[in-house]
């Protein structure tokens, strides 16, 4: 009972403060909305497909049927360049990253391929970029397509020729022509295709990185991020009860040493997990996040995650001496651990030593087991290990917390 | 004069005293830059850009069989068309199962073979592979049995991206290099048809073989499997100074975030020295105030040159990175220190002790460099929506981010000009509410 009446001391003190709120609400969810908006959108497009602008300089009779090949990739959609576009400024628009690729069909392209030479299209891409590099084997697909369908198109002509020779030049272009378009036709619906499955009931994940995911990526990092950037009002409670000798004052009362701790440490879960219960409430209602999808694992997930970052911010308020390094101890985990652990973009875009360092840090297993319910669609079974993993960073944090503890300033 | 000299200088000081200062203005930024260094495997341009290595399992259900010509092999890496044709394998399935496991698509993905393919399905889900690759029972029946078809499932983790969209862009390639030549041949068969020519079965042997003969003579070494030339952007169109890299810009990102946060740190020094009730002490002196908020705000300006200035010279020493050139960065860093130091003063201008001073600048810093670093957020996307550049000039630290990218692509100090007057015209307007406020409150 003490410990509880503890705890809602310090919790009447957090609350007090009004600003308590823009660090575990208003700011998660401002960010959650910007993050989703941004990486959601397509530059104000519905289609999410990454641009490629085709820039001809051939004129030619393959220009359009690579426009149309193009035009059925999962993962980009092409555009001509606006009238005020060139290719000096679309380059540098890729240069910026604003922009993933430019195909050149360059001058005599296609009387080159029509002639059954192997001319290639220039593209101009970054490829240290995700995006860049998709485009760039989506391309290729259909550049490998296109040289299909002209040699189809100049096979065709060439067989018609031997079995009855054309009457004249023109009857020939006709032909070819003819040829050209029935073998576009035919690449719509070739005789083996591919299709996409996934886990859980996700849409496809071509469009992910730039559809509604984002949602998912920046609710649950969002979130994670925030429940450590939450922790500085209730760490520095702590630290001035130290200064003002409550804590010590309170060592004079039947209350033992490891009961107070409790009563902080009870103090800053409740806060947390209330927090977490009005983002994930805000997210699945709002932005239509699916964490009800598994409502148990949501839960396990939350009360794991509120209870490693009570344990956080109990060792945060038992390390630091100031308020000054209640903020330290506080922001630079908080971006530390939210950039290592995937809480800003999915640890899949970072390097594979990356990768594995990651997943030494809590924020990255709660990431895991978040996007397990909300990009996964999967359950209770597969948020356990991350839960678990979870817990011993808390009792980690917890026991060094309980060891380190002063009740006075030193 | 000389009083506010003293005073800035002892704020200074004290600044630099603080490790929490030293932390916020200095490791955080350049701990933060090191750790996206590291996450893309370094900046480098010596250093490749690697994709992830996709742990693909296959399922291969192919019950056909077929009679391969090396010929047809037009995607798959060289030499391994002979090969394969030598070993024997007689359906589509077998065929790619060995390509995809050959060496040549090694550094894309990792193939593990099962004959399950619920199993394989559950390997997925559980994470210990990216993608399920299913050929089905009829796949070499839907090379040559007319309209037949047959669909390859890609079962994949939806939290993955790019790695599956590979894989898949690779299976898709080597397919349409064996449907390509159905394509071919059934376009053939309908133009001569359409065209009255009597298809017989002397005829279609005719063109099969026609066929395979001019396949049999397509150029195998040079270009047959790649019809792309790749250019860089920084190639023989654009002249940039290649340093506009991720890390290059996020950089440029910590040192705006960051200075905002040393001007509002420093100017912090005026609540705490209220609170300790020394500044109520300094105006009983003959200093008049006008020379107090002077050295605070003058001690903010030299406090965030130096951060400025360090983390510049630490980014090109150690993260290679090229800020442009210095007739125009210093513009844009002289009224970024400007606009910085008077932020502080304006943000602080509102705020009475010094807990509410910690929450304000921690929110109000955080929530307004996020606003102007939106820009570097979506540096990645290929087409970011245009409400981020907006959005990202409705705070200062949004004109600063674009100075300096400016600078960095090597624009010229004409570039950089409007940005600069800007971000001088914010510190006025800082810095005339800020002082107002102040002479309000110490009337």
């Amino acid at each position: 009972m003490r410990i509880i009446d503890l705890a809602l001391n310090d919790l009447l003190q957090i609350f007090r403060d009004w600003k308590a709120a823009l660090f575990m609400v208003v700011m998660p969810i401002g960010f959650t909305l910007m993050f989703g908006v941004i990486f959601g959108s397509s530059g104000g497009e519905t289609d999410p497909r990454i641009p490629v602008i085709l820039v001809d300089q051939d004129q030619g009779s393959l220009v359009t049927p690579f426009y149309e090949i193009l035009s059925r990739s999962e993962s980009v959609r092409p555009l001509y360049p606006e009238d005020d576009q060139t290719l000096e400024t679309l380059t540098a628009q890729i240069d910026k990253g604003e922009l993933a690729a430019i195909v050149v069909i360059p001058a005599g392209y296609s009387a080159a391929l029509l002639a059954g030479e192997a001319p290639q299209l220039t593209v101009i891409l970054n490829p240290q970029s995700s995006a860049g590099t998709t485009a760039q084997w989506a391309i290729q697909n259909a550049a490998s397509r296109l040289t299909n369908v002209a040699q189809t198109a100049q096979f065709s002509a060439q067989a018609r020729t031997a079995l009855q020779p054309f009457a004249d030049a023109t009857a020939e272009q006709t032909y070819l022509e003819a040829g050209l378009s029935a073998a576009v036709t035919a690449w719509a619906n070739p005789s083996i295709s591919l299709k996409t499955a996934q886990t859980g009931q996700v849409q496809d994940a071509a469009a992910a990185v730039y559809s509604d995911n984002a949602f998912a990526q920046s609710s649950a990092g969002m979130m994670v991020q925030f429940a450590i950037a939450g922790l500085i009002g209730a760490s520095e409670v702590l630290v001035l009860e130290r200064k003002s000798g409550s804590l010590r004052r309170l060592l004079t009362t039947p209350m033992r040493r490891f009961e107070i701790l409790l009563g902080h440490f009870l103090a800053m879960w409740v806060m947390i997990f209330m927090q977490f219960t009005l983002l994930i409430g805000f997210a699945q209602l709002v932005l239509d996040v699916p964490y009800s999808s598994a409502p148990l694992a949501t839960l396990v997930m939350a009360l794991a995650t509120s209870i490693f970052a009570a344990s956080l911010g109990l060792l945060i308020g038992a390390l630091s001496k100031t308020a000054d390094q209640v903020v330290i101890f506080s922001l630079i985990p908080m971006f530390i651990l939210s950039g290592l652990g995937g809480a800003w973009m999915p640890l899949e875009f970072t390097s594979a030593s990356f990768q594995k360092v990651a997943h030494f840090t809590p924020l990255a297993w709660a990431m895991d087991g978040f996007k397990n319910i909300i990009v996964r669609g999967q359950g209770l079974e597969t948020v356990l290990l991350p839960a678990a993993v979870l817990l011993a960073f808390g009792a980690l944090c917890f026991g060094v917390a309980v060891w380190r503890f002063r009740f006075e300033e030193a | 004069m000389k009083k506010t000299f003293d005073i800035a200088l002892k704020d200074m000081t004290q600044h630099f005293r603080s490790l929490f200062a030293l932390v916020m203005m200095f490791i955080v930024p350049l701990l933060l830059t090191g750790m996206f260094y590291v996450m893309f495997g370094g900046s480098g341009d010596e250093e490749e850009f690697q994709l992830p290595v996709t742990q693909v399992i296959l399922v291969n259900q192919d019950a056909g069989e077929l009679q391969f010509d090396p010929a047809l092999f037009g995607a798959a890496p060289e030499g391994i068309a002979d090969s394969l044709a030598a070993s024997g394998m007689n359906s589509l399935g077998g065929y790619l199962t060995q390509i995809l496991q050959s060496e040549g698509f090694a550094d894309l993905m990792v193939v593990t073979l099962l004959e399950d393919a619920d199993q394989a399905r559950a390997a997925v889900d559980n994470q210990e592979a990216g993608v399920v690759v299913i050929l089905p029972a009829n796949l070499s029946a839907a090379l040559t049995v007319p309209a037949q078809t047959a669909e390859i499932e890609f079962y994949q983790d939806p939290a993955l991206t790019i790695g599956p969209s590979i894989v898949k862009s690779v299976v898709q390639q080597l397919v349409d290099s064996f449907v390509g030549s159905g394509i071919t041949l059934q376009v053939t068969f309908e133009q001569l048809e359409a065209a009255g020519q009597p298809l017989d079965e002397a005829t279609l042997q005719a063109v099969v073989g026609s066929y395979l003969q001019q396949v049999r003579a397509l150029p195998r070494g040079e270009n047959p499997t790649n019809p792309l030339a790749i250019q860089t952007p920084t190639g023989e169109t654009v002249t940039t100074n290649g340093s506009t890299g991720i890390v290059g810009i996020i950089l440029v990102g910590m040192t705006v975030m960051y200075v905002f946060f040393t001007g509002a740190s420093n100017a912090q020094t005026i609540i705490s020295e209220n609170d300790r009730g020394t500044l109520p002490r300094l105006f009983t002196t003959p200093t008049p105030q006008a020379a107090i908020l002077g050295g605070k705000i003058l001690a903010g300006i030299l406090t965030i040159t130096v951060q400025m200035v360090v983390l510049i010279g630490f980014g090109q020493l150690v993260f290679q990175i090229e800020w442009g050139r210095l007739a125009t960065l210093t513009p844009v860093v002289g009224a970024t220190v400007l606009a910085a130091a008077c932020f502080g003063i304006f943000l602080i201008s509102f705020v009475k002790t010094e807990r509410q001073a910690g929450a304000m600048i921690g929110g109000g810093v955080t929530i307004l460099g996020m606003i102007g670093m939106l820009p570097i957020f979506v540096a990645s996307m290929p087409n970011p929506p245009q409400f981020v550049y907006t959005a990202s000039k409705l705070v200062p630290q949004g004109w600063a981010v674009q100075g300096l990218q400016t600078s960095m692509q090597g624009g010229a100090p004409a570039d950089v000009l409007g940005t600069s007057l800007v971000l001088l015209l914010w510190a006025a307007v800082f810095f005339g509410v800020g002082v107002m406020r102040f002479r309000s409150r110490f009337a």
